[in-house]
């Protein structure tokens, strides 16, 4: 009789355990997609960068005919 | 004792990597702009920095000609800030808008990425409000989210139009604070939390089962609120919301810590954490118990802390607090999240017929944050204590 309660006990323990185990898979699942998805944005970016250039020939650049461009050191943030 | 022992040197390990994950996070470099800058304003064939965060989009066809500026806007979304690129037009209408970073939480990200949300910002000018639900339409379940690009396209469009353009730019208006029924509910469940913790209260279960259910149909499916392990990321980046906008976060926040650090007592998730609620809920129709996992407690202990330590680490070193956020609150109360989550969704509510909060006693990460708290607290306390007694001898 003990005997047969432990088993079952042992077995709702074993249940438990596994579905703990399945879970923590998912879980690990779902955070290495994030992770992977963060990474390919960070290279996409980088790749990105060295595809397009930061700035093309050094021309002096000519504005619109009724556009007056404020002071150099005005212009920042 | 031994246990207690172990359990301190290992809480000691787990905060000094979360302190070199933070410092590491911190140091890495922000990601490049560019890419952002053509997608804003893509009739541009480059950009000229001017003073390191505003660009100047210049177009090379015939001769080079400005056409128009872009500026690194930053706002607060639900995960932290948010940078977007704002490009302008020489007379500061928006002519198109980018995400440079995010640290939203990615299903939130897509949820709104999907609509064309972002391009409802072309045309609008300077001038306008950008005030949500009156002159830009959010997105229904991504509300933080969709006001931060709000914020960020006014912010930078007005930047360009002040400073380059040197047009007259609206004063800039103090948020109305927000408080309505999210924050009025909290401070709702927490007074029933407090009396309810009472010894002498008569009505505990009653008052439990009213906090339960108000938090999982208030806070979980009208506003999809629960606390989650990015709340805690947040405050660790120090990804501090402006409080007018979030009161919410700060009132949830800052009401556990008040509770635990001066009554010891978690006054959130047995009494109304929605998720919570929602396996009672599930429990009381098949009859779920506590079931005893014997000599595996130990282990499943470890699994539960082992997520929860990784969820940090993750956020900090990425410096995005929803980067790792495995919480299926959201996949239950607004249908949103990976396919992952809502296999882990079907898995927890149908455990949750036989077994007492499963996702609670197995799998959250906020367990093993209140556990740590706990341990640190007692061990300050008791270590305050010996001291004085040294002091007194």
């Amino acid at each position: 009789m003990e005997n047969t309660k432990k088993k079952k006990s042992r077995v709702g323990e074993f249940v438990i355990v596994i579905l703990v185990v399945v879970c923590a898979f998912l879980v690990v699942a779902d955070m290495t997609t994030n992770l992977i998805e963060e990474l390919d944005t960070q290279e996409s970016q980088v790749v990105s960068k060295e595809a397009i250039g930061t700035s093309g020939p050094a021309v002096r650049p000519t504005y619109p005919p009724n556009y007056t461009p404020p002071p150099v050191s005005e212009a920042n943030n | 004792m031994k246990k207690q022992k172990n359990d301190r040197l290992l809480g000691t390990i787990a905060i000094l990597t979360i302190i070199i994950a933070w410092i590491v996070g911190a140091n890495l470099a922000e990601g490049d702009v560019y890419p952002s800058l053509h997608i804003a304003f893509p009739e541009a064939d480059r950009f000229e920095p001017i003073n390191g965060s505003g660009y100047t989009a210049i177009q090379t066809q015939s001769a080079e000609t400005i056409i128009g500026y872009v500026s690194i806007a930053t706002a607060s979304g639900y995960g932290g800030p948010m940078r977007v690129a704002v490009a302008v037009d020489l007379e500061g209408n928006i002519h198109g808008i980018s995400i440079v970073s995010t640290k939203e939480t990615a299903s939130w990200m897509r949820k709104v990425l999907a609509t064309d949300y972002v391009e409802t910002f072309k045309g609008k000018s300077y001038q306008d409000t950008f005030q949500l639900n009156e002159d830009v339409d959010g997105i229904t379940g991504a509300t933080y989210t969709s006001r931060a690009i709000a914020d960020a396209a006014m912010i930078g469009s007005r930047y360009v139009a002040g400073k380059h353009l040197a047009l007259e730019v609206p004063e800039d208006i103090t948020p109305p604070i927000q408080f309505g029924i999210p924050e009025i509910t909290l401070i709702g469940l927490f007074a029933i939390g407090y009396f309810g913790h009472q010894r002498k209260f008569k009505y505990k279960k009653q008052a439990r089962w009213a906090s339960m259910i108000i938090g999982m149909v208030v806070l979980g499916f009208i506003y999809t609120s629960p606390l989650t392990i990015s709340d805690v990321n947040k405050f660790l980046l120090g990804f501090w919301p402006a409080w007018q906008t979030n009161l919410y976060w700060y009132l949830l926040i800052g009401g556990i810590l008040l509770v635990f650090t001066v009554d010891n007592k978690n006054p959130y998730c047995e009494w109304f954490c929605p998720f919570g609620a929602a396996q009672e809920c599930m429990g009381a129709i098949g009859g779920a118990k506590s079931r005893s996992v014997g000599r595996s407690k130990n282990l499943l202990l470890w699994v539960q802390r082992g997520l929860a330590w990784l969820a940090i680490i993750l956020a900090l070193l990425f410096r995005n607090p929803g980067l790792s956020s495995y919480e299926i609150f959201g996949t239950l109360f607004d249908l949103t999240g990976s396919s992952w989550q809502f296999a882990l969704l079907g898995i927890i509510l149908i455990a949750s017929l036989f077994i007492r909060r499963p996702w609670c006693t197995y799998l959250c990460p906020l367990r093993p944050v209140t556990d740590l708290y706990r341990t640190f607290r007692k061990w300050i306390l008791e270590s305050w204590k010996t001291l004085r007694k040294r002091k007194a001898a």
